[in-house]
């Protein structure tokens, strides 16, 4: 039993002769620990994937457990409380808050899960001092590069303490070097004990990942453990 | 909730031209609402002001049903008298004028000229009158070439400033000005002269003046109401039809009251469309802010934001917009409300009139336009809130 085990999940949007198959029939055990990639062409489904591993989707069909417990049937808020909890999301686009500053966006997660201000903010230090932004705390996204936002979503990420962080495309907008640095950032919280699963396109930052899922056409080709 | 008003407002402030904008229409509306209700509801406090001061206790008689109908047959000494033997009234006493020429040193100018009993009149106005005496004195038994001359007579309409005892004219009689009125803001008013009726009717060769009005002054404790009636009664009796219109000092503040009502529903009407202008500008507003955030709102339930709480996140901002609105709103109507209780009391020539700001009032606008941006941003926070995130997620 793993911490997140997906079992022949479907996920079709629409009906009839318009019905599309983002995931035909998916099943996939992702242990405590794991660093993982999933590795496939663009439409594959392997977002849908992610989404539905990171409790932000729910399947068509099929059963997603984590823990154990099965998930998809939860409500929209059950399963937003349950995701701030156990997962953490870093986008290709960075996706932080313009509004907000370095600190602010890292608390973000955590005001939402009600934790006191005080709290939110020394442990939103210490996590931006951990991924090497101890210097640009009040600094605006837009004060950024590219990388240092990258670091920033990856301290939200990690703000609630979640068991599982998932990365889509994390490295897709940086430069080979920057992006270099950032999968470390993975590989070290992987050394931590955090669970990772990385989605992307290129082979060479799959190759980094201890378990590789190759899926094409919404249906994992094969699984590669190294 | 703290935190999510912080998160609201961060977001506001990131918008900060189209925050103000959206502000500025309910400060539009807010302020006309606050504006009309305090100048009214001064103008209706004035009134009642005005009447407590000319008493309770007066009853007015005038000739005809309604301005409408056609010059009726005059008020005249006969009523006087029916009216004084009616049960309740102390005394009575008519008002009479004309247009007649002032004259002073050179200058001549047609004026109208009151004619009054000077005990009557005073015992009437005594008191009354004192707070709109700028100079001199009201008149007294005995009075005769004696007047008292309306503020612009005294001050705009000779080349001389009119001072209390000064000579004038009056269709060419010796007459001493004993008294000058404060300003009454009407034009009518202020350029008029009374004279006592004994000199009235002699310069005019009027034996039976035809009365403008009549006043009655009612004995202490009697019922204003049922001596109106019998005052109806007996004048139609003794006239043989009811062509004149009796009022008592209430009847008057209702007249004026519910005059005052009709206008200030006219304009509250025209506020409230000013407000509803403005709460669409909130709505249009946050459901651009929506659109535009919808990525973010994708990241914030990524990151396990409830539903609820991205309501919370809107209807709170649109709620700020609202209550900045109020507020901004409130400043610029009590600034406004006090130059117009200025221009009133300087140029109008109310002394006593005051815009009513009370706490109900400001409290109430403050609560009300918050309640105008929640209301508003209710439906673009609704939407936000059932996003879906991985389509919000996707969005570009």
């Amino acid at each position: 039993m793993g911490i997140i085990s997906v079992r022949d999940v479907w996920k079709i949007y629409g009906e009839g002769d318009a019905a599309t198959y983002a995931l035909r029939g998916v099943s996939l055990d992702i242990e405590q620990g794991d660093f993982v990639a999933i590795i496939g062409p663009s439409g594959s489904g392997k977002s849908t994937l992610m989404h539905i591993i990171g409790l932000l989707d729910t399947p068509t069909k099929g059963k997603v457990l984590l823990k154990g417990k099965d998930v998809s049937t939860l409500s929209d808020d059950e399963r937003a409380i349950m995701r701030r909890k156990t997962v953490g999301f870093v986008f290709q686009q960075y996706n932080l808050s313009p509004s907000l500053n370095a600190l602010e966006n890292v608390e973000l997660p955590m005001l939402f899960a009600g934790v006191p201000k005080r709290e939110r903010e020394k442990r939103a230090k210490e996590l931006l001092e951990m991924v090497g932004l101890g210097h640009r705390l009040y600094h605006y996204p837009n004060q950024l590069s590219g990388g240092q936002q990258q670091r920033v979503a990856i301290a939200r990420a990690l703000a609630n303490d979640p068991e599982i962080i998932l990365g889509d495309e994390p490295t897709g907008n940086l430069d080979t070097k920057t992006g270099e640095k950032i999968l470390k950032i993975f590989k070290d919280l992987n050394k931590r004990g955090k669970t990772i699963v990385i989605v992307t396109h290129d082979p060479e930052i799959a190759e980094e990942a201890e378990k590789i899922v190759k899926i094409r056409d919404g249906k994992i080709e094969g699984v590669i453990e190294k | 909730m703290n935190d999510l008003f912080n998160l609201a407002l961060k977001g506001l402030r990131h918008r900060r031209l189209r925050s103000i904008l959206t502000i500025i229409g309910i400060i539009i509306g807010i302020s006309a609402i606050v504006l009309l209700v305090s100048v009214s509801r001064g103008f209706q406090s004035a009134i009642t002001q005005l009447f407590d001061q000319f008493g309770a206790d007066i009853i007015m008689v005038i000739p005809g049903t309604d301005m409408m109908s056609m010059p009726p047959n005059p008020l005249t000494d006969r009523d006087v008298k029916a009216i004084e033997r009616v049960n309740g009234v102390d005394y009575a006493d008519g008002m009479t004028a004309k247009t007649v020429e002032v004259r002073v040193g050179h200058e001549r100018r047609p004026l109208i000229v009151y004619g009054v009993t000077p005990e009557t009149f005073t015992k009437l106005y005594g008191t009354f009158l004192e707070t709109f005496m700028e100079d001199g004195r009201s008149f007294r038994e005995g009075d005769k070439y004696v007047a008292i001359v309306g503020n612009d007579v005294a001050h705009k309409l000779f080349s001389d400033d009119l001072e209390v005892g000064r000579t004038i004219y009056i269709n060419d009689r010796r007459f001493r000005i004993i008294g000058i009125l404060k300003r009454a803001g009407d034009e009518q008013d202020d350029a008029s002269v009374m004279i006592p009726l004994e000199a009235y009717k002699e310069l005019l060769g009027e034996k039976e003046p035809a009365y403008l009005t009549i006043v009655a002054k009612l004995s202490p404790g009697a019922d204003p109401e049922e001596v109106a009636e019998e005052i109806k009664k007996k004048l139609k009796q003794e006239r043989g039809t009811e062509d004149f219109t009796v009022m008592t000092t209430e009847d008057m503040l209702n007249t004026i009251n519910s005059i005052l009502g009709v206008v200030s529903i006219v304009v509250l009407v025209i506020a409230i469309i000013a407000i509803i202008v403005g709460a669409v500008g909130i709505m249009n507003t946050m459901y651009m802010s929506v659109t535009e955030r919808t990525r973010e709102i994708g990241v914030m339930k990524a990151v396990g934001a409830t539903k609820w709480q991205i309501m919370a996140i809107f209807l709170v901002e649109a709620g700020i917009i609202g209550a900045a609105g109020g507020l901004f709103g409130e400043a610029i109507a009590v600034s406004l409300a006090k130059l117009t209780e200025y221009a009133i009391v300087n140029y109008g020539g109310i002394s006593y009139y005051h815009v009513y700001l009370g706490l109900d009032l400001l409290l109430g606008a403050a609560v009300f336009s918050f309640v105008v941006g929640i209301i508003a941003g209710y439906l673009p926070a609704k939407r936000a809130a059932e996003l879906d995130p991985v389509e919000a997620l996707r969005y570009e």
